[in-house]
């Protein structure tokens, strides 16, 4: 973890974790402290949360699929203009899912609703799922 | 599945969130807590399995004590509402940020059966 407290640079948080379904809430309790620590508003940091977890959902079971330890990339940071960014990055090949008569598929529009941008890159060694929510002034922790 | 098990409650966990499974009169309530995420989403389906073989009239899936929920436990939701056979019914409790909100952005609020409370889930069979 590599967390600057300096106010007038970037903050970030990085981990590095196995693409493991089990490995995900750690990293979601991760952010939540973070984005309780930088200020963001109750509302905001659960939708960062829940967007940022579809994405890492998403590398988990679509990246690695036929092969077995692969990682996954997640960075927080946020700058001080009050744009928060979070990226989850695989180094897999995404295969994509099969099929489900409606079943599944939601993670990507639930980011889109959630998140203020999204940029999805896939290329050959991975994938980068970037997310960002532009806040419009820093405000303290609100309940 | 054995009698003695016909008033107890099954319960799946993981480290982050339960599903239990309690037997009433003529429903099966699947209540469940914690994060309702990819690794608590098979427990459900499971369970959800296990309460069709009581062959309830409603099966009640109550969200109440959740406080996260992802788009694999939405999908579960969708597969169990499909997977219930008819004249018997699903009802979704869910109330509030942490699971109303997403299946409202989702539009899974015009899919499924959702109520603010398992009494309001109960009444309506």
């Amino acid at each position: 973890m590599n967390t600057s407290r300096d106010g007038s640079r970037h903050h970030g948080i990085h981990h590095r974790v196995p693409a493991l379904a089990e490995c995900l809430s750690a990293l979601r309790h991760a952010l939540n402290r973070w984005t309780s620590e930088i200020g963001m508003p109750a509302q905001r940091r659960e939708e960062l949360v829940l967007a940022a977890y579809e994405a890492m959902a998403n590398s988990v079971e679509h990246a690695y699929r036929d092969a077995t330890g692969g990682i996954l990339d997640l960075r927080a940071s946020h700058d001080p203009h009050g744009t928060v960014t979070v990226t989850v990055t695989d180094y897999g090949s995404w295969k994509p899912p099969t099929t489900s008569g409606g079943i599944r598929g939601r993670g990507v529009p639930l980011m889109r609703a959630l998140a203020d941008a999204i940029e999805i890159r896939r290329t050959e060694f991975g994938t980068t799922v970037r997310l960002t929510w532009t806040l419009s002034s820093r405000r303290p922790s609100s309940p | 599945m054995a009698d003695s098990e016909h008033t107890t409650a099954d319960t799946a966990r993981t480290p982050t969130g339960t599903v239990a499974l309690e037997q009433r009169e003529r429903a099966a309530v699947l209540r469940v807590s914690g994060a309702l995420d990819v690794v608590l989403a098979p427990e459900l389906e499971q369970l959800f399995a296990r309460a069709l073989r009581l062959e309830p009239e409603l099966v009640v899936i109550d969200l109440t004590e959740v406080e996260f929920l992802a788009s694999a436990g939405m999908a579960t939701l969708v597969k169990t509402h499909r997977q219930v056979p008819a004249p018997a019914r699903l009802h979704v409790v869910a109330v509030g940020r942490n699971t109303l909100r997403p299946l409202q952005i989702t539009q899974l609020t015009e899919e499924l059966a959702v109520f603010p409370t398992l009494a309001a889930a109960l009444a309506e069979e």
